[in-house]
């Protein structure tokens, strides 16, 4: 591990310094990190002031409920939508099954399919084919192009006749933003329900407006892992299965109201500081794709305008990605990966599959907030440096220089 | 195009059945590189990620993918691949490879026709 030359003394046989601590882990994966620190508090305290069942009718439990209803009031004006058109539920993944089960079983005496686009999150494509076990026609992939926005074309003929219609406001892999107000026109023009999940851009960039049902997770924005689903008055929407009392009759359990409190004082901490934090986490990710472009045979995947602004990744073609990770982490630069040999399932990430982007020796950068990473900007810039001597290194062991 | 031998004149081999990418991707690298244009390469491949990796690798480096075609993993009932260095002697249709991981018993089959470097 070398130390940055500016790291203090040499190291002596005396014990160590408070000022001699080593470099800081640098977390470049934001799919789960510390909580925003007001939030934090929030949570300490309301641990002890929130506890109640907010169902329960003695004075403890409506205070929980005051509180949990100040909290969704909070999310649902963020989102521009009215509180009781906001339900909470336990994570972001259960929130979007619940979404795709609430349109699909309102319009369950109609036929046709259910589209989603090729780089959905799994939860969805793996609602879609559960429906195409069924039935071969109730479920339908619609393409995307080489940076990961889906073919308007292709969906132009998919969605009359449809059922439902999931498409992301940004894919959290690759970053990429989708044409929301024209996917939802084509939705409105056929009279089919558009789900949007928001759950890795809400606290990055504007939330969307445009879509029926959406979305996201309070981790995304700086919160504890909570899920929400927003469902516009007026779409169709009813659950099959057991009766839910919780939520707008949209969840079996009201949520633990300190979470909720939580997720809602980070959403008001994360949203008064959006635009700074986008304009310094877009200037970040353009630094380190402007390095890696130096780096021969690295392909950066995902559009590079209309993307997200924390979010980076690449693919190092003949590099083994398992390396590449395990040789940052030793620099200790915390980092995710898409590729197959990195993950405990057999395929490499669908959305790079999808985009046509090289599976392997792919590597994904997402910056934390810098609420809960104030150094991100230094980890940023050791990344840059230590990247392409890492690639280099494995593609000389390998032997795959010049290839 | 489900037979896992090389269709007529295409001459060039690369059977990397069992290995791991981006192995299929560097032994088809290593192996085009030293043939002239025009030249056809067939590779045999059991790692999902070659399915993905191989087109994106024709794509960056010019060459031209002409035809891909998967069948079920039949090694064992039949000579199986002519290549160099298959060093997994004794391989069931399981597929397990030698880090107790699965493939999905599908043999893609590949034919690219090599483009001089390019870049």
């Amino acid at each position: 591990m070398s130390r940055a030359p500016d790291e203090g003394p040499p190291p002596s046989a005396t014990p160590v310094a408070a000022d001699r601590r080593p470099p800081a882990r640098g977390l470049l994966d934001a799919a789960a990190t510390p909580l925003h620190p007001v939030a934090r508090e929030v949570l300490h305290a309301a641990v002890d002031q929130a506890w109640a069942d907010p169902r329960r009718l003695y004075s403890e439990a409506r205070q929980a409920a005051h509180l949990l209803e100040t909290a969704r009031a909070t999310v649902a004006d963020g989102l521009g939508v009215r509180p009781a058109e906001v339900s909470f539920l336990p994570d972001g993944p259960t929130a979007l099954s619940t979404a795709l089960d609430g349109v699909l079983h309102a319009r369950r005496r109609r036929p046709g399919p259910l589209v989603a686009s090729a780089v959905e999150h799994r939860v969805a494509l793996e609602r879609l084919e559960a429906e195409r076990a069924l039935d071969p026609d109730a479920g339908r992939v619609a393409r995307v192009d080489r940076l990961g926005r889906v073919d308007l074309a292709a969906l132009g003929e998919l969605v009359p006749g449809a059922r439902a219609v999931a498409v992301q406001h940004a894919n959290g892999e690759v970053g990429t933003l989708q044409p929301l107000p024209e996917v939802h026109e084509v939705c409105r023009g056929a009279g089919t329900p558009l789900v949007v999940d928001a759950q890795a851009s809400l606290g990055r960039v504007a939330p969307p407006a445009a879509y029926d049902v959406l979305v996201g997770s309070a981790s995304s924005w700086g919160g504890p892992p909570l899920g929400v689903l927003v469902v516009r008055e007026g779409a169709g929407f009813a659950l099959p299965g057991p009766r839910r009392e919780a939520e707008g009759g949209r969840a079996l359990a009201a949520p633990w109201v300190p979470l909720a409190l939580a997720a809602a004082e980070a959403w008001q901490q994360t949203a008064h500081d959006l635009e700074e934090e986008r304009a310094e986490a877009h200037a970040l990710i353009e630094r380190l794709r402007q390095g890696l472009a130096a780096v021969p045979d690295v392909e950066v995947v995902g559009d590079p305008v209309a993307r997200l602004p924390h979010v980076l990744t690449f693919s190092a073609l003949y590099v083994d990605a398992e390396r590449l990770v395990g040789a940052l982490d030793r620099e200790g630069l915390a980092l995710a990966s898409g590729s197959a040999c990195t993950a405990s399932t057999l395929e490499p990430s669908h959305v790079l599959a999808a985009m046509g982007a090289l599976t392997h020796g792919n590597v994904r950068v997402t910056l934390p907030l810098r609420s809960v990473a104030p150094d991100r900007a230094e980890q940023v810039e050791r990344l840059a440096a230590a990247l392409p001597a890492a690639v280099e290194q494995i593609r000389a062991a390998l032997g795959v220089r010049g290839l | 195009m489900s037979e896992d031998r090389p269709p007529e004149g295409s001459g060039h081999f690369v059977d990397a059945r069992g290995e791991r990418c981006p192995l299929p991707v560097i032994r088809l690298a290593r192996l085009a590189g030293a043939l002239e244009p025009g030249a056809l390469v067939t590779l045999l491949a059991t790692d999902p990620a070659a399915r993905h990796d191989v087109p994106a690798w024709c794509r960056m480096r010019g060459h031209r993918l002409l035809s891909v075609s998967e069948a079920p993993d039949d090694r064992g009932s039949d000579e199986g691949g002519s290549d160099e260095g298959r060093d997994d002697g004794g391989r069931d249709d399981e597929g397990r490879d030698d880090e107790g991981r699965d493939d999905d018993g599908r043999v893609t089959t590949m034919v690219i026709e090599v483009r001089g470097r390019v870049g």
